[in-house]
């Protein structure tokens, strides 16, 4: 049995963990919740009492699956029976590769389209309805129960986007691909056509937990409450998240209703909730308790409580000198309060070139490093397996990411055995070894990649020419790496290309953050500095619930920052917009009545 | 749970072959060398934990010898399917997961399948080839070698892998060069998940083959007491232990301080002293008690002794008969598959390879009889009849030797309910060794079963055996309950029916002169004639269409028919051991000598009957001699159900006749048939010209009539 010691965990995350029916917990930020996520999974890991029985632990990405994952295994819990990843990797795992066969669409064998692939596909597609301005971001689409819905669309783009979609499914459709929307779709179908796949799951798992609840969509409710439903008695369910943070409605997501759970599943849940926030000052959790759209309690527990914060809003910056703005605030708070970069954090909205401010600033303030999106000079696409050799090849060995590169490693040799390579003289230490004796004297690092891989799959024994799927990803890392180190240096980013460079990849976070708004979720920094908090860009324009939305965004954003907040609505005018209109501050922000710190 | 079939494709001695099971105990029948050990090789590669590691090292020698040397490019398939699967059961889940065939709301089979085919780059490059384009294929299946095959896992199939459309249709069309690179799952079945282990799920126990049981005593690997031991070691427990370790420790001091102990070791140490010198000697030298006092090794110290029936010694192993350690042998492995049968498995599988081997015939019944495990499906092969006999005709598959690959048969298959019943019980009865016959020939009467198998060896100087032909004698009851057994459905073997058409032996017509007797007479030759009629009607209609049987017909009765066949003197040499008296003798002799029909068939009928038909066969068999001639409708009886004989058979029956002729004065030459025969040994000529050979060197003998049969 798995036990803790006192201080491990705080009195409120106990109570949900060791409850002994189904939970639906509430949590705020800053309470620990993955903390308490992690032990529960290893609690019931460690009370499995049948060798054939497993618990699924369903994450909104594959690095914070594989952060509990290792931090359960540094809690000396054996993992071997916890299957833990997105509810995608799921579906395909556990139900389309096993019963893809009863699928007329899928028995010939499939292949998952990650997101960029699907994005340069739908791209082609576009390019006939370019004057339009149609372009794969007004394709986000998901499908529901009945059909399928639009994203980010506006009116007059949905017959254009609508033809778009029917060609790109009919193109999937004729090359036997998937797309994550796909996967959903063709899961919910075989759930509902046989009963029996559910039946069996339901046999297998123990316990179901789902992090981030408030970001799961219709489909993936129905997927997991359908096996839930099938063994209500012997399934325990264990459902995470707050709905105050549910940013993601524009694809979908939605936190359910403690009583449509309940009726889905068949079963009865406990609400509980975790209150007391650890993170930040008793100051800002007043603040964006504001933009709650869910009513529960929010405490300041933690040892910022009593720290005065400085949280202020400045609405009257122009466009030109935001930069200059940013760069002031920056100062403002590392030299004079003390706080290390590391620790500070710039968000805009995702339709800003995020990259060329993080450009700007880095020459503005040669001093410090900054971590931008889209700085990385490869694909991040986690499926590929050049991408997984990468992972490898640019750390460092040393005995702190040992079990992980271990994993890395097996994982390699797991894709290589599965597409037919006889990989019965090697093993995943071996593979490593021979990694980490690399010395390959050249600086470009596609070149130093490329150099790489031969090596390693000579060392391997694997002709790559000989296998499809690996030709096929060998050519696609290539083809979008090169793509994007050609963006990135048309904006001005020349040193992106060195080997130097790529390493930084996979280097430990080091310098100011620069992210989206939706890509702080779940993170926390000291400072956060928030800009672009502008009508129609916060909430979206084409957005049907704004005024929700708007909340949301603005309590996830106030709500990463421990000690201080600083928001910028700052003044520009609308794209395209003839005769030229001035943008406004986001309404919510303006309603909100707050006594802000000048600074 | 259990294993209602099994395909195997391509592998070893089966080019393609289906076994059929059914819950509790299932025989395997087959003479040796006909693939009982492979089949059992073939189901351990899937389910036994000891040989799953074989199932990722196949050779070529792994493909069946009818590929040659054109397997290249060919699969071997070995799939297992599962009846009685239960979805409610949480313990099969994972199993069912991978491999359960799901209809919408229930599963009931399961399919598991594994593949030896060339791994996926050369699949690529097959499916790429143009239809028809044989060069191109050539070019490609030439340079594979075992390292270009990978070995496959699939559940969930759904087609019978023993058709070869499906083989076409999943690993190529090899003459229209055809390949699919991404067969149909729904037909071949999925991946196996990665978490389902099914030699885990399941228990498995082999018992091979009762061959060398003293040796295996010996071996601890294989000494099944010491695996008992084992598992009970792991349980002990360590309060009821340590009293036992404690004692172990004083009893190694003990010893280590015999006097005589200490003196030994005094004297090694004084003697390299002497030897080699001060310097050079160990620090320090002891003699060390190694009793071990671990449980599992002191557990595994302890032996079996074990006494005889009806003897007081009790004495070791290897100092049992044979018979006897093989029983205990066997016994253990019984009780270590009941100690390995958990709660944790859903299904139990219990392989026994030929128990026969050296057990008394009576205890093989016996243990046979009393081996029925719950839950638990026992598979055994067997060229036992004793053993066959305790098994259900429904749960018995035959294997049948052919040249490079071997065929399987089911004798009870596609047989109504009703009919199987009476099949089985007329097998309990007869004790016979039907389903190990490579070929049959059913008779109806005691005098055919004793002087069919004596004219043979008297004639041709080879037994029915050597012939590869079973005599079934089947008395009174029907040939039709037997003969359904040899179909196209079930055994695929030839069996010749044996039966007396008991046409009339005289003018039936009733005159106004008859004798009251004589009507009676003609009428019961009539009705005889008349049923016998009848018979041979629905009998002709009853074999229609079915080329493993044929019926032969005597005209009359054997004994009439046997004389007809000019085996009169054969008929006189008996007379004196039938009647006594000298006035009968004579008579009956004339009536034998008369060309009509009438009177000497009814007196050699009337002479079986006066010294009763088995005992006169028995009389007339003493008279067979080499000369005898075999009647006609035999000798096709024994045409059709004999194997294929080879030359040098038909030069062993020629030799024999030779050497019997040689004993008569008359016969001393036969120079230009042995010429002919010598030739013919050398295949060099045909059998024709060997028959034209042996018709001018002896114009009327029978031989030229059996070989113008075959």
């Amino acid at each position: 049995m798995f036990v803790w010691d006192r201080d491990e965990l705080n009195g409120e995350q106990e109570a949900a963990i060791l409850a002994p029916g189904n939970v639906l917990l509430i949590a705020c930020p800053g309470s620990g919740k993955t903390r308490a996520l992690t032990y529960k999974i290893a609690l019931e890991l460690s009370k499995l009492k049948s060798k054939k029985k497993f618990i699924i632990a369903i994450t909104y990405t594959n690095n914070a699956a594989e952060e509990i994952k290792t931090r359960i295994e540094h809690l000396g819990e054996d993992t071997s029976q916890l299957w833990i990843g997105t509810i995608h990797s799921f579906c395909t795992e556990w139900i389309l590769r096993p019963y893809g066969l009863y699928d007329d669409a899928l028995k010939y064998g499939f292949k998952v389209l990650n997101s960029h692939e699907s994005e340069a596909l739908l791209d082609t597609f576009c390019a006939p309805y370019k004057v339009f301005k149609v372009s794969y971001y007004d394709c986000s689409y998901i499908f529901t129960k009945t059909g399928y819905a639009l994203g980010n669309c506006a009116a007059v783009k949905r017959p254009y986007v609508e033809d778009v979609l029917k060609n790109y499914w009919a193109y999937l459709k004729a090359n036997r691909f998937i797309d994550f929307e796909l996967i959903l779709k063709h899961t919910y179908e075989l759930i509902q056509t046989r009963p029996v796949i559910a039946k069996t799951l339901s046999k297998l798992f123990s316990y179901i937990l789902l992090d981030e609840f408030q970001d799961t969509k219709e489909l993936q409710y129905e997927v997991l409450a359908s096996i839930i439903a099938s063994n209500p008695k012997e399934i325990g369910s264990f459902i995470v998240g707050d709905p105050n943070q549910s940013i993601f409605t524009g694809l979908g997501g939605y936190a359910i209703a403690l009583e449509d759970l309940q009726n889905m599943t068949k079963s009865k849940f406990e609400p509980f909730e975790l209150s007391n926030n650890f993170r930040s000052s008793e100051r800002l959790i007043k603040y964006f308790q504001h933009y709650k759209t869910f009513p529960n309690t929010i405490l300041a527990a933690g040892k910022n409580k009593d720290y005065t914060s400085i949280i202020s809003l400045n609405q009257e910056v122009m466009k030109s000198v935001l930069e200059d703005e940013i760069v002031r605030l920056l100062a403002f708070n590392i030299t004079e309060k003390g706080i290390s970069p590391n620790e500070i954090c710039i968000v805009g909205p995702q339709w800003v070139h995020l990259s060329a401010l993080t450009r700007n600033l880095m020459v503005k303030m040669p001093d410090y490093n900054f971590n931008g999106p889209g700085m990385a000079p490869f694909a991040r696409d986690i499926d590929n397996f050049f991408y997984k050799i990468c992972r490898i090849v640019l750390t460092e060995p040393s005995p702190a990411m040992y079990i992980t590169r271990m994993r890395w490693s097996r994982e390699i040799l797991k894709d290589l055995h599965e597409i037919g390579s006889d990989i019965s003289g090697t093993s995943a230490k071996a593979f490593l070894r021979h990694s980490n004796l690399l010395r390959i004297d050249e600086t470009d690092g596609l070149a130093y990649l490329k150099i790489a891989f031969s090596e390693l799959l000579a060392s391997l024994g694997v002709d790559k020419s000989m296998y499809k799927a690996l030709t096929e990803d060998y050519n696609s890392f290539f083809a979008s790496s090169e793509q994007r180190i050609k963006k990135l240096a048309e904006q001005g980013d020349l040193g992106v290309s060195t080997i130097v460079n790529f390493r930084k990849v996979f280097k430990q976070r080091d310098g100011i953050t620069i992210s989206t708004m939706h890509g702080v979720k779940g993170l926390e920094f000291d400072v956060v500095i928030a800009f672009g908090l502008l009508e129609d860009w916060v909430p979206h324009f084409s957005d049907v619930d704004g005024e929700n939305s708007a909340k949301k965004l603005l309590y996830v954003i106030a709500s990463r920052a421990r000690l201080n907040l600083h928001m910028i609505s700052e003044r520009r005018e609308k794209r395209f917009s003839r005769p030229p209109r001035n943008m406004f501050s986001t309404n919510q922000l303006s309603g909100y009545v707050f006594g802000y710190d000048n600074c | 749970m259990y294993i209602s079939k099994i395909s195997l494709v391509n592998y070893r001695n089966f080019k393609n072959a289906a076994f059929y099971f059914n819950k509790g105990i299932n025989t395997i029948i087959g003479e040796n060398g006909s693939g009982k050990t492979n089949l059992f090789r073939a189901i351990r590669l899937m389910l036994d934990d000891d040989l799953l590691k074989f199932a990722y090292k196949f050779t070529e020698a792994d493909f069946n010898r009818t590929l040659d040397k054109k397997w290249k490019g060919h699969w071997i398939i070995i799939s297992l399917e599962f009846s009685e699967i239960s979805a409610d059961e949480s313990i099969q889940a994972m199993f069912i997961h991978g491999l359960g065939n799901g209809e919408e709301e229930t599963v009931d089979k399961a399919t598991y399948n594994l593949f030896f085919r060339p791994k996926s780059d050369i699949r690529y490059r097959l499916s790429e080839l143009a239809e028809n384009d044989t060069e191109g294929l050539a070019a490609i299946v030439d340079q594979l070698t075992i390292a270009n095959y990978e070995s496959f896992f699939t559940g969930k199939s759904s087609v019978d892998f023993n058709d070869p459309e499906v083989y076409k249709e999943l690993v190529g069309d090899f003459d229209a060069v055809k390949f699919n690179l991404n067969p149909d799952t729904s037909l071949f079945g999925a991946r196996i998940p990665h978490q389902l282990s099914i030699s885990k799920d399941i228990s498995f126990t082999f018992i091979k083959a009762l061959r060398d049981v003293v040796s295996d005593f010996n071996n601890n690997r294989t000494n099944p007491l010491m695996s008992l031991l084992k598992i009970k070691s792991e349980l002990i427990n360590d309060a009821d232990y340590a009293p036992i370790a404690h004692q172990v420790k004083d009893l190694n001091a003990a010893i280590e301080q015999l006097p005589d102990v200490q003196d030994v070791r005094e004297n090694i140490k004084e003697t390299i002293k002497d030897t080699v010198g001060e310097t050079y000697s160990p620090s320090s030298l002891s003699i060390k008690s190694s009793v071990p006092d671990d449980a599992e090794k002191l557990l595994q110290s302890l032996k079996l002794f074990i006494g005889e029936p009806d003897e007081t010694y009790e004495g070791s192993i290897h100092e049992l008969s044979l018979g006897g350690a093989n029983l205990i042998f066997l016994t253990l492995k019984l009780l270590e598959f009941k100690y390995q049968r958990s709660a944790d498995n859903f299904a139990n599988f219990l392989l026994i390879e030929e128990p026969e081997a050296h057990i008394h015939t009576h205890i093989q019944k016996t243990l046979f009889d009393n081996l029925n495990y719950e839950d638990t499906q026992i598979i055994y092969s067997t060229h036992s009849t004793f053993i066959s006999e305790s098994s259900n005709i429904s749960n018995i598959n035959i294997l049948s030797k052919k040249v490079n690959y071997a065929e399987s048969f089911q004798p009870a298959n596609n047989l109504p309910e009703s009919k199987v019943h009476k099949l089985q019980r007329y097998l309990d009865a007869v004790r016979s060794n039907l389903l190990f016959a490579k070929g049959v020939m059913l008779i109806e009467g005691d005098a055919e079963a004793i002087l069919i198998p004596l004219m043979v060896k008297k004639v041709f100087g080879i037994s029915l055996d050597e012939l590869g032909i079973s005599l079934i004698n089947i008395g009174s009851t029907g040939f039709e309950n037997i003969a359904q057994i040899f179909h196209e459905d079930r055994v695929q073997r030839k069996c010749s029916i044996v039966t007396d058409l008991d046409q009339a032996i005289a003018d039936t017509t009733e005159i106004d002169t008859d004798t009251e007797a004589v009507k009676t007479y003609k009428k019961k030759l009539a009705a005889s004639e008349k049923s016998g009629k009848e018979r041979q009607e629905a009998l002709d209609l009853y074999i229609t269409g079915n080329i493993y049987l044929k019926a032969c017909y005597a005209d009359y009765t054997f004994e009439v028919d046997f004389m007809n066949q000019e085996n009169k003197i054969e008929i006189l040499n008996t007379i004196p051991e039938v009647y006594k008296e000298e006035d009968t003798i004579e008579l009956a002799a004339t009536d034998i000598g008369d060309e009509d029909i009438a009177i000497s068939g009814k007196r050699v009928l009337a002479m079986a009957k006066y010294a009763k038909k088995g005992w006169y066969a028995l009389i007339l068999g003493k008279h067979i001699t080499f000369k005898t001639n075999i009647p006609p409708y035999i000798l096709d009886a024994i045409v059709f159900s004999k194997t294929t004989l080879s030359r040098r058979t038909i030069l062993s029956l020629l030799d024999y006749r030779l050497s019997q002729y040689r004993k008569d004065a008359v016969h001393p030459e036969f120079l230009a048939l042995e010429l002919e025969m010598e030739k013919y040994g050398k295949g060099d000529i045909a059998l024709q010209a060997l028959i034209a050979s042996i018709h001018k060197a002896l114009p009327n003998d029978q031989i030229k009539d059996f070989l113008e049969r075959l």
